[in-house]
């Protein structure tokens, strides 16, 4: 017969730990997707990838902790499986880094990088997280031997005792880490904080078990010294660039970074991994980007309505405002601007107005802060001359909600007639799987033909849509209004293959059936492959 | 002189062909729908190639550039000016392959042109920066190659290794 613990080990102090486990054993789940962010993003296959490696430990670990609870002392095992634990917890963000390096090397473009965002978020996940979520998993088993002997009750009873305090633990973890730790105290001290939940629980059960308090020494000393030493860094910059801010936000990890050789010296807004990419641009004077950014297609529709007076523009996926100062200083003389904008994270717009001159909350000057898109789309408003769409999560995802038939139809109703939708989209060719589909999406929403455009010397294309008013076409060309923008803009799309129209007839995406992630993994993974072919 | 100089040099020259020369002065003033007009009246089906490389690699569009130079050098396979172009172009599209192999081609044909000597050392050294730009593109692509076969290799064993612990723990007594 298994020998009792001490009575001073309560059941209720056992439920307690258990509690303090599982918040933990949240925690370090979400805030982990989190601490690979800047090396692979937060898409789908990354969440996929860390959920099933967490799942896989706790499932060993809930083994693990059945071989263990057989032993004369379950609660001081339990102590030492909580202090180890919290020994790895403490040192993930230090060793995240390291680890991700190894599985994912420099100066790789985004499609380069496509695959070794599945294996190498994979790999990195089962290298950091495995040991320290086993180590979790092994907690429940243990508590419920322990509580069992306390009250020698049943398993049962027991069991579910147990379940319920370490789930009303995970709730805590779940909320608390999205509301209020990540946000608020960053990533480091989140995992840290966790690390420390784990050791005190770990040590009050090694003391009160009569438990290994070398082992919990140890393990404490790790943990002190990740208290230390213990802090998660992201990506270094490229070369040129110096680091002007960085911020975690509830949504992603932020960084503002500036290259003063560029003439006129650039500040690029960076989320999460970077690549050879960005989410939002600044140059001293409003206008014109230099070549290669899509932003200043997003001008094109202001010339070709030729009309004067107000001209009122949504974006959605305002980001650092970098549309807005396009528009500003690329529009045409005659038009007053009612900008409008939508961004989802509230800590873009902290840091656009500390670093990109974001001037909002102004006549004629709007934000939606921490809204949604299509959420946004709803609230009432008067119609739209243009809606820009730039929504691009992670540097590569459309947000499968901001790319159906019924976002497109919804964006269209709240278009003036004749108003415009211009949208950025990233491909590798017109016959790109995520282009052409969008393109045909849109097509099929506005019930008329859609203008797809190349960008030079980039990935992008910017995709027109109309409400009314036939697409600015001119012969086997694109309009071209008068004036110098103009002028700058169309010159390089004079020659073929630079536009092409798109009639419905492709792939519909639609909010019950929409496969858009499958089409980005493909796009990516034939990207190269088809740039290489092109031209015939 | 460096080569690019000499390959404006070589684009610039004025040749025989009227409708080249329109073509190229267009091109030069950013005229580049007439531009491409104008090349659609170019006899001289070398000439012609030239002209639409260059006037695809100056808006940007390198891939159509690339693919427009591979059906010129299937006809002129050691023209410099093509050659140079398609080199550049693959390297921007960051293709290994055609970049390795088309900065190769280059070289080999700088040494069997008429060149004078400082027309080929011109040349030459713009082979040889190309060389090194294309050996760096495939470095990158090796060091992913190996990040890929480490990140698939770790993955395998760490699962199969769980997998065997959970199967293991389960049917031990």
């Amino acid at each position: 017969m298994a020998e009792a613990d001490p009575p001073r080990a309560s059941a209720h102090l056992v439920l307690t730990l258990a509690t303090v486990a599982g918040a933990g054993t949240m925690t370090v789940e979400l805030a982990a997707v989190r601490l690979l962010a800047p090396w692979f993003g937060t898409s789908l296959v990354v969440w996929t990838n860390v959920i099933g490696v967490i799942l896989l430990a706790l499932s060993l670990g809930y083994l693990v902790g059945a071989r263990l609870s057989a032993g004369a002392l379950p609660l001081a095992r339990l102590g030492g499986v909580l202090c180890v634990a919290a020994a790895f917890t403490a040192w993930l963000p230090f060793g995240a880094g390291a680890v991700a390096e190894l599985f994912l090397p420099s100066e790789l473009a985004l499609d380069e990088a496509a695959a070794l965002i599945l294996w190498g978020s994979l790999a990195a996940s089962l290298v950091l997280f495995l040991p320290p979520a086993t180590l979790l998993g092994a907690v429940a088993p243990l508590a419920v031997e322990a509580v069992q002997r306390v009250e020698s009750g049943h398993a049962g009873r027991a069991g579910g005792r147990v379940l319920a305090a370490s789930t009303a633990g995970s709730l805590v973890g779940v909320f608390g880490t999205s509301h209020w730790f990540v946000p608020g105290i960053g990533l480091s001290a989140t995992f840290l904080g966790a690390a420390c939940a784990f050791g005190l629980a770990g040590l009050v059960a090694v003391l009160l078990g009569r438990g290994a308090k070398t082992i919990a020494a140890a393990a404490l000393l790790a943990v002190g010294g990740g208290l230390v030493l213990s802090r998660a860094t992201g990506p270094d910059l490229a070369e040129g660039w110096e680091l002007l801010a960085a911020e975690e936000s509830a949504y992603q990890s932020v960084r503002v970074a500036e290259n003063v050789a560029f003439d006129p010296p650039m500040r690029h807004l960076q989320v999460n991994e970077g690549f050879d990419s960005f989410q939002s641009v600044w140059q001293p004077e409003p206008g014109l980007l230099p070549e290669g950014y899509y932003y200043n297609y997003f001008a094109l529709p202001l010339h070709w309505s030729g009309g004067t007076g107000r001209f009122r523009v949504q974006v959605l996926g305002l980001g650092a405002g970098t549309a807005w100062r396009v528009l500003e200083g690329a529009s045409p003389a005659g038009l007053t601007l009612d900008l409008a904008g939508v961004e989802l994270d509230p800590t873009v717009l902290d840091l656009a107005r500390a670093h990109m001159d974001l001037v909002d909350g102004v006549e004629d000057r709007r934000v939606a802060s921490g809204v949604d898109a299509r959420v946004a789309l709803r609230a009432p408003d008067e119609p739209w001359d243009l809606v820009v769409l730039d929504c691009y999560a992670n540097q590569v995802e459309i947000p499968p909600h901001l790319s159906t038939r019924e976002f497109f139809a919804a964006v269209r109703e709240r278009l003036a007639p004749g108003g415009w939708l211009a949208a950025n989209l990233g491909g590798f060719g017109f016959d790109d799987p995520v282009v052409s589909a969008v393109a045909s999406t849109c097509s099929a929403a506005f019930d008329a033909p859609v203008l797809l455009v190349r960008v030079p010397s980039s990935r992008n294309f910017v995709l027109y849509a109309r409400r009314g008013g036939g697409l600015p076409l001119e012969g086997e060309g694109l309009a071209a209004p008068a004036g110098e923008v103009a002028r700058r803009l169309l010159a390089q799309l004079e020659v073929p293959g630079s536009f092409r129209v798109v009639s419905d007839g492709g792939l519909v995406l639609t909010d019950d059936q929409n496969p858009i992630d499958k089409l980005e993994l493909r796009s990516l993974r034939e990207g190269r492959a088809r740039l290489a072919g092109a031209g015939g | 002189m460096s080569a690019y100089l000499a390959v404006l040099l070589l684009a610039a020259t004025p040749a025989v062909d009227e409708a080249y020369d329109t073509a190229r002065a267009l091109m030069d003033e950013g005229a580049y729908g007439e531009s491409w007009e104008a090349l659609q009246t170019v006899d001289d089906p070398l000439l012609r190639h030239r002209g639409e490389v260059d006037l695809f690699y100056r808006t940007r569009d390198f891939a159509a550039s690339l693919a427009t130079a591979r059906r010129g050098l299937e006809l002129f396979p050691e023209d410099l000016f093509l050659l140079h172009r398609a080199v550049s172009a693959a390297i921007w599209l960051r293709d290994v392959e055609s970049s390795l192999a088309l900065s190769e081609r280059l070289g080999r044909a700088v040494q069997r042109t008429e060149l004078s000597e400082a027309e080929r050392a011109a040349w030459a050294a713009d082979a040889t920066d190309f060389e090194r730009r294309a050996r760096r593109l495939e470095q990158a692509a090796s060091r992913r190659d190996t990040a890929l076969a480490r990140a698939r290799w770790v993955s395998l064993a760490l699962l199969a290794a769980s997998g065997l612990g959970i199967v293991g723990l389960a049917l031990k007594k």
